[in-house]
């Protein structure tokens, strides 16, 4: 599989470990499997469809980094290496060693920022359901401290309020937490943006942190609460506050990292998967050119991807339009959009066909099959299934934009197995009230990002809650 | 008009058959033991009925939200304590005869019915205190209590009261194998395989004429099917055989939320495996490292791995898996010897004898893992051997495991290799209570702890969440440490269906839950 990058030029360790690891992970079989790239045994080649006008695809990273000249700066480097494995404190730690500035370390602690946010999101989805719609008689008083906050994170201040005013004298590590959202909460114009100054003075909080960082939240748990039954039982639970702070502090050193007219594509890249509570972001003038370390292994494909995401996210079907011509994933989403919404079905074939149409592009250019080529087109796949699950569900589409996600989840493997979807995932799943899927995901990734275990508490009492209360089932073989 | 029943359903199966044309071939991991939903007893039996039946309330595959093909409205009514529920008009069984609030009333007596020996409907017995009809349309279910969420406790699959002769229904009857019910396919059991013929129906339009199970085989045979498009897809994919197919453009992976946890059961009535000590001595010559690697093709420390050791009776992300219990991956033959020579075992010429005569093992598995795992009884039994033990091994197959395993009537052997699987709900009492009073009815070995069951006893009067995570934290360490199993992993189950199958949603656990919208296109 690697004959064709190590003929040419010995690849970087990185690259050859991550090629054969991409392929599914088991490097015996992924060597036979991945082979070149090329179809695979009974494979027919196909026709291949042009989903987007060629000219764009062209200028799309998959296909730029099909030139070894290009590539060269990106396969030398171990923090784009640990992208590739989608490794982010690695990725973070290699950027940083060159210094406190530079794209690479802006995307990781966008990523990051992106994905501790979704991790509060998560928690609070789950939280909402065991202290809201699954509510118990024996559930601790603070219940309605911990609903509270996770309605604020959803900016919804009328419920926030609400729950807050029910936990009649705070004591004990929660109450500076209480005050804090119960002020935000009640304030004139709520939801308005967050009082940092009080966030920061909040015990253990940390809302800003040293570029090229990850620091963990505050050792877990935060808070043990005294169930209402005869046993008095303590439950154990997070404070979602230290997510959201950490994911604001990531977005800082992101900014801080970027280069100065450069600095809105954090929020640009943010937009999507940014809470509620966190407002708007302030006014920018798109680049005409964005620069390729913004974008390689991204899933924005072109620079004006980035805007388009940014702008479905906000305006839906009416983003595709005006984005169509600049950018490749608003025409992969175009023939698809019809006057009832978003045709999801044409979606998913647009994007597996437009897989084919990137690895021919990226063929034309590299002459030869690369091995990592197949990666790369499979992310341009997924690529167009967020895309369209952004604009499906700005549209009111909620369940077609499910399925676009669950189609882009299992198609989300190797190098494109990005862990912040793969949150956002488990946020989506704990919001519908299913904890399964989640608690795979977060257990999946807890050992390297140690602070999403906050968001596990709830999760964990939202399953056994549900598990409990559900029809009889027994286990089989 | 009347209209003959037989020829009606005929008339609609051939209807959507020459409707459509298309017919989907696919591998499951062995033949159903029985259509009929109140007997489930293996993940291939749920599935195949899910394609069957309706049931009266289920998630929605995507969003999880509760739906019913089948009621039209419904109100709580009795304080509470029941649901007055309204069918939707014109729906068919699959004989052509019409659902009515009749069927209903019939399958809640028959949960409530004593003769009806299914664990599930014991679980039913729990909640449902009656039925009665008002009516073609409508029926009023009672429950034992007022619960808070009434409809997401009725997820029974209905039966039809004409098939049935008395409320009081057997494993045994013939329905198991030629059911009718109200689902989206007819189904047909034959000896090589399961044909599943479309139905349209007032609440089902099928786009698939056909759906045809076959026996899962050899992995590479497996894949080469469905890369050539001899079949369509594979329910369980062997893990070692991912790759190839996540490498072509003709095949998709598709992930499938089911939680299952291997074990080899421990005869703890028999012989030396009575002692503890023996049963921790084979817990630690097991090698379960290089079984994973060997069996199931994963490296140790190999990334995103869809195996994982486990120390107890939960998989790892389980809320219930108690994460102070490591679990044992490597053999430690040394501490192993040591426990067995404490137990009284001899070693001589490297084989273990007690009382001068060699011991031997008899290893049984459930022969439908060797799919998924290929030749892990032979791995399993050449490190016992090499420990010092000689062996005898069987494959079982699933049939005979319903039948005798898991009723605690296969007590010829010593060791079984077999797995357990969950959805949401991931009760283990069944598995580990003795067995006794309608407790312990997967209990394989009629293991019998008094601690044990007074833990279980601790999870079922539990009235909170904290209450119940603590009871079965406990159970986790002590069965890790009495050893009524060895522990092995969960493995992920995931699918492959060809490209042109599209629009295949596959909902967690019951898999065929969307299959009305499931597409076909050569």
């Amino acid at each position: 599989m690697m004959s064709a990058l190590s003929i040419s030029r010995p690849a970087p360790v990185w690259l050859h470990r991550a090629l054969v690891q991409g392929c599914g992970g088991l490097t015996v079989i992924a060597t036979m499997a991945c082979s070149d790239g090329a179809p695979s045994g009974g494979d027919a080649p196909k026709a291949v469809t042009e989903v987007a006008p060629q000219a764009l695809v062209a200028r799309s990273w998959p296909v730029q980094m099909s030139n070894d000249a290009a590539r060269k700066p990106f396969e030398q480097h171990a923090g784009w290496g640990a992208l590739f494995k989608r490794d982010l404190p690695s990725a973070l730690g290699a950027f940083v060693a060159d210094g406190k500035e530079g794209r690479g370390l802006a995307r990781i602690h966008t990523d990051l920022a992106a994905m501790y946010g979704q991790a509060a999101l998560m928690g609070a989805n789950a939280t909402r359901h065991v202290y809201g719609t699954d509510r118990q008689a024996t559930d601790p008083m603070e219940a309605d401290y911990l609903h509270g906050v996770a309605m604020a994170l959803a900016a919804d201040c009328e419920k926030a309020a609400g729950s807050l005013a029910k936990v009649s004298s705070p004591e004990g590590t929660y109450a500076p937490f209480h005050g804090y959202w119960q002020a935000w909460s009640t304030a004139e114009g709520c939801p308005a943006s967050l009082d940092m100054d009080s966030l920061a003075a909040l015990p253990m909080v940390q809302t800003s942190l040293e570029v090229g960082t990850d620091p963990s939240i505050p050792p877990l748990p935060h808070h043990s609460f005294t169930e209402t039954s005869d046993e008095a039982r303590q439950v154990e639970t997070a404070e979602l506050t230290h997510l959201l702070a950490l994911s604001m502090a990531h977005r800082q050193a992101a900014v801080d990292a970027a280069p100065s007219d450069e600095q809105h594509l954090v929020d640009v890249r943010l937009s999507p998967w940014k809470l509620p509570i966190l407002g708007a972001a302030p006014d920018f003038t798109p680049l005409e050119s964005v620069d390729a370390e913004w974008l390689f292994l991204d899933f924005a494909l072109v620079g004006a991807d980035l805007y388009f995401l940014d702008a479905a996210h906000r305006d839906g079907l009416e983003a595709v339009g005006v984005w169509k011509d600049r950018s490749i994933l608003a025409a992969a989403l175009a023939p698809a959009v019809m006057p009832e919404g978003l045709n999801v079905e044409l979606v998913i074939d647009r994007a597996a066909e437009f897989r084919g149409q990137l690895k021919e592009a990226m063929l034309k250019v590299s002459g030869t099959p690369m091995g990592f080529q197949p990666g790369f087109a499979q992310i341009g796949e997924v690529a167009v299934l967020r895309a369209g699950m952004i604009v499906a569900d700005h549209n009111g589409q909620s369940r077609d934009a499910g399925i676009l996600r669950i189609n882009a989840f299992e198609r989300s493997d190797g190098p494109g197995r990005d862990p912040l979807f793969l949150i956002s995932t488990a946020a989506w799943d704990a919001g519908n009230r299913s904890p399964l899927r989640a608690q795979e995901i977060v257990h999946g990734l807890v050992s390297r990002y140690p602070s999403i275990q906050a968001a596990r508490y709830p999760l964990d009492a939202l399953h056994i809650r549900l598990g409990r209360t559900a029809a009889p089932s027994t286990a089989v073989h | 008009m009347a209209r003959n029943p037989a020829w009606t359903s005929a008339g609609l199966a051939l209807l959507a058959l020459f409707g459509t044309g298309t017919s989907l071939s696919y591998y499951e991991e062995s033949l159903p033991n029985t259509l009929n939903p109140l007997y489930a007893e293996t993940m291939v039996d749920r599935r195949s009925q899910e394609l069957v039946f309706d049931r009266l309330w289920f998630h929605d595959a995507i969003d999880n939200k509760l739906k019913s093909r089948i009621v039209d409205r419904y109100e709580v009514a009795e304080g509470g304590q029941a649901l007055k529920i309204q069918l939707k008009p014109n729906i068919k069984w699959h004989n052509g005869k019409s659902l009515t609030s009749k069927d209903i009333c019939f399958t809640v007596d028959a949960l409530l019915d004593k003769g009806t020996s299914a664990p599930l409907a014991e679980g039913y017995r729990q909640v449902l205190a009656g039925c009665d009809t008002q009516g073609n349309t409508t029926a009023v279910v009672r429950f034992t209590q007022v619960f808070h969420n009434p409809r997401e406790r009725l997820e029974f699959a209905v039966l039809p009261q004409d098939s049935f002769e008395s409320t009081a229904i057997t494993p045994d009857l013939d329905f198991g194998a030629h059911p009718i019910g109200t689902g989206p396919f007819k189904g047909n059991q034959g000896r090589r395989g399961v044909t599943f013929e479309a139905v349209g129906n007032a609440h089902h339009s099928p786009s698939l004429a056909q759906l045809r199970l076959s026996e899962g085989q050899d992995g590479s045979v497996l894949v080469s099917a469905v890369i050539n498009n001899g079949m369509q897809g594979i329910i369980a994919v062997p893990p070692p055989n991912r790759p190839q197919l996540s490498a072509s453009d003709e095949v998709t992976l598709k992930s499938y939320d089911l939680r299952s946890w291997w074990f080899i059961a421990l005869n703890t009535n028999k012989g030396i495996l009575k002692d503890q000590k023996v049963r921790q001595a084979l817990n630690l010559m097991i090698d379960r490292t290089e079984l994973r690697k060997f069996a199931i093709g994963v490296d140790e420390g190999a990334e995103n791995s869809p195996c994982e050791f486990i120390s107890g009776p939960f998989v790892q992300s389980s809320p219930y898996y108690n994460r102070s219990v490591r679990a044992v991956e490597r053999a430690n033959i040394a501490r192993a010897e040591s426990l067995l020579t404490d137990a009284g075992l001899s070693k001589a010429n490297g084989s273990w004898t007690q009382g001068g005569a060699k011991v031997t093992l008899n290893i049984g598995m459930l022969a439908t893992l060797n799919a998924e795992a290929t030749d892990i009884l032979d791995y399993i039994g050449n490190q016992l051997s090499e420990g010092g033990f000689d062996r005898q091994v069987d494959k079982v197959r699933a049939d005979e495991w319903s039948r005798k395993v898991t009723t605690g009537n296969a007590q010829e052997f010593d060791l079984l290799i077999g797995k357990w699987s969950f959805g949401l709900v991931e009760d283990v009492n069944d598995q580990f209570h003795t067995r006794k009073n309608g407790e312990g009815k997967l209990n394989i070995f009629n293991y019998s702890n008094a601690e044990v069951d007074g833990i279980l006893a601790e999870y079922s009067a539990a009235r909170t969440d904290t209450a119940a995570q603590d009871a079965y934290h406990k159970l986790h360490a002590k069965l890790a440490d009495d050893l009524p199993y060895l522990f092995l992993w969960k493995l992920d189950t995931r699918s492959a269906w060809r490209t042109e199958v599209r629009n295949n949603i596959i909902a967690p656990y019951y898999y065929f839950t969307e299959i009305d919208g499931w597409k076909y296109s050569k």
